[in-house]
């Protein structure tokens, strides 16, 4: 069940975290492909921390109680993050890691073998730092198993990464605000598709990256347009947390595989390389739209569909009547 | 007659091995799983409760009725072995919302002293302090055991009962989701059958 209070902390506040750095940088001049990666970066840990501190808020009547218990759980759910204790803790550090990737990759020169060495890295990194403790790597994978779905996670991790993060030789105003709203439709896909699959808390999270998104596009709003570059600058911190949540949801939540595979192919398909005779005009946005939008809906529609069936087949249901929020 | 330094220092060791060895005189007990019982209730929206149970759960118990300095207990619980009687609702409870069994699929408790008082009808309650260690969080937590009585059985077995019934709260161990609707408070009742070694 998702509240006003987790829409103001875990849409509002983050949309705006990210609109009002991207905006403030671009405009102290700071170049784009830093900003976005850091609006990104910065509003999904500040979401995340609101979110987590919730808890405090329902100590005591009344907002301005709630709100004063809320501020005061605000530094112990930040530091939890330098201690993780769950998985998804772990995804602050790291987008913090991608967005230093996103330096080096967009840095060009040597920066970019650097950044694509460190892009491995953090791929075959993310999903064993996520598994690590869980059932899967200390009792039901054996050695093999586990080196086999390291490597395939590993690669399926830099492929989302890589068409997130590439630019676009159409690349014009039109189809940067265009590309953004594909990426945000796929992380509003992962959130519904998480939230029909058992994990209110993981779509919670989803939610925050739709809205840093959303936030740090608007943040472009009234900047020269020769400062500004498109989402894909920000490509390994939404690889990062999009392709951790997809993972968390597969491993920790009940996505099915083909819910996974469906929105990881929505995400990599918002830099989908097309050929030459496509890539001209209003083509290219509508063939990644029409793939993207079509790869998102089938996900959520399956996914709804399974919550549904599942939820009439029980003669007693605790969620039957849960306000469609 | 001189004592012998070796010999002296040999008792010594021998003495304070006694002292360091808690279970010399405690007796060794299995849990039995098949009498063994782990519910926990919790507040739903402040108007009923909702009642829950883990249906594994093992564990060893060194008991000496008089001696509560050498008794020891230890208990693990299956967390995916949760059960409301609503399917729907325990898949919820043990994915990431709450319990996450897939990444912490044990509950664990270690005791670390016990100290034996008299309950209010005079029965010996063994207040068994230790680490709880729940959705891999550990916590110090004191559990008061309320001794129900040993002797023989009829399965041809010497077994020791045991009673707890305590709160914990639930926020403590870092399951904070929908605290509020869900209740934080957790009711916890544990009572269980040893079977001695």
């Amino acid at each position: 069940m998702l509240g006003p209070a987790d829409i103001l902390l875990g849409g509002v506040l983050p949309g705006a975290v990210a609109l009002v750095v991207r905006q403030g940088l671009l405009r102290a001049g700071v170049s784009d492909r830093v900003v976005w990666p850091l609006a990104v970066g910065v509003a999904f840990v500040a979401g995340q921390a609101a979110l987590a501190a919730q808890p405090g808020a329902t100590g005591g009547e009344g907002f301005s109680a709630a709100f004063a218990g809320w501020a005061s759980a605000l530094p112990r759910a930040t530091a939890s993050f330098a201690w993780p204790r769950e998985s998804s803790q772990w995804l602050p550090a790291a987008t913090a890691g991608a967005a230093v990737i996103s330096l080096f990759i967009t840095a060009g020169g040597y920066g970019r073998p650097v950044g694509a060495a460190l892009g491995v890295a953090l791929a075959v990194g993310l999903p064993l730092r996520l598994l690590w403790g869980s059932v899967y790597l200390t009792s039901e994978w054996s050695g093999g198993e586990a080196a086999a779905w390291s490597t395939g996670l590993a690669a399926t991790l830099l492929a989302v990464g890589w068409l997130l993060s590439r630019p676009q030789s159409e690349a014009s105003a039109a189809s940067d605000w265009l590309r953004a709203a594909l990426t945000a439709a796929a992380a509003l896909g992962l959130a519904i598709v998480l939230a029909t699959s058992g994990s209110l808390s993981y779509a919670r999270l989803a939610g925050i990256v739709v809205a840093a998104i959303v936030g740090a596009q608007l943040g472009g709003v009234g900047v020269a347009a020769d400062r500004r570059r498109g989402v894909e600058t920000a490509g390994p911190v939404l690889a990062s947390l999009a392709g951790g949540l997809l993972l968390l949801g597969y491993f920790f939540a009940e996505v099915t595989a083909v819910n996974t595979l469906l929105l990881a192919g929505a995400l990599a398909a918002t830099g989908l390389p097309l050929p030459k005779r496509l890539a001209t005009g209003w083509r290219p946005i509508a063939l990644r739209g029409a793939v993207c939008l079509a790869l998102v809906a089938v996900a959520a529609g399956n996914a709804g569909y399974a919550f549904a069936e599942a939820t009439a087949a029980e003669t007693s249901n605790p969620y039957a009547n849960w306000p469609a929020e | 007659m001189r004592a012998n330094p070796l010999t002296i220092a040999a008792a010594a060791v021998f003495a304070v091995g006694q002292l360091a060895t808690p279970s010399a005189r405690a007796e060794s007990f299995g849990i039995d799983p098949a009498h063994t019982s782990a519910v926990f209730s919790i507040s739903h929206l402040g108007y009923s409760y909702t009642y829950g149970m883990f249906r594994e759960a093992s564990g060893t118990v060194e008991f000496d009725k008089d001696d509560p300095a050498v008794c020891q207990f230890q208990f693990a619980i299956n967390a995916a072995s949760l059960d409301t009687m609503n399917e729907k609702r325990d898949e919820h409870l043990r994915g990431a919302d709450f319990f996450n069994v897939k990444q912490f699929p044990q509950i664990t408790f270690e005791s670390s002293s016990v100290e034996k008082t008299t309950g209010a009808d005079g029965k010996a309650i063994y207040n068994v302090t230790g680490t709880l260690t729940m959705h891999g969080e550990s916590r110090e937590v004191t559990l008061p055991m309320e001794y129900l009585g040993e002797g023989s059985s009829p399965f041809n077995d010497y077994r020791v009962g045991f009673l707890c019934q305590t709160t914990l709260k639930r926020s403590d161990f870092g399951m904070e989701f929908m605290v509020g609707p869900i209740g934080d408070n957790v009711g916890v009742t544990v009572s269980f059958e040893a079977v001695r070694k």
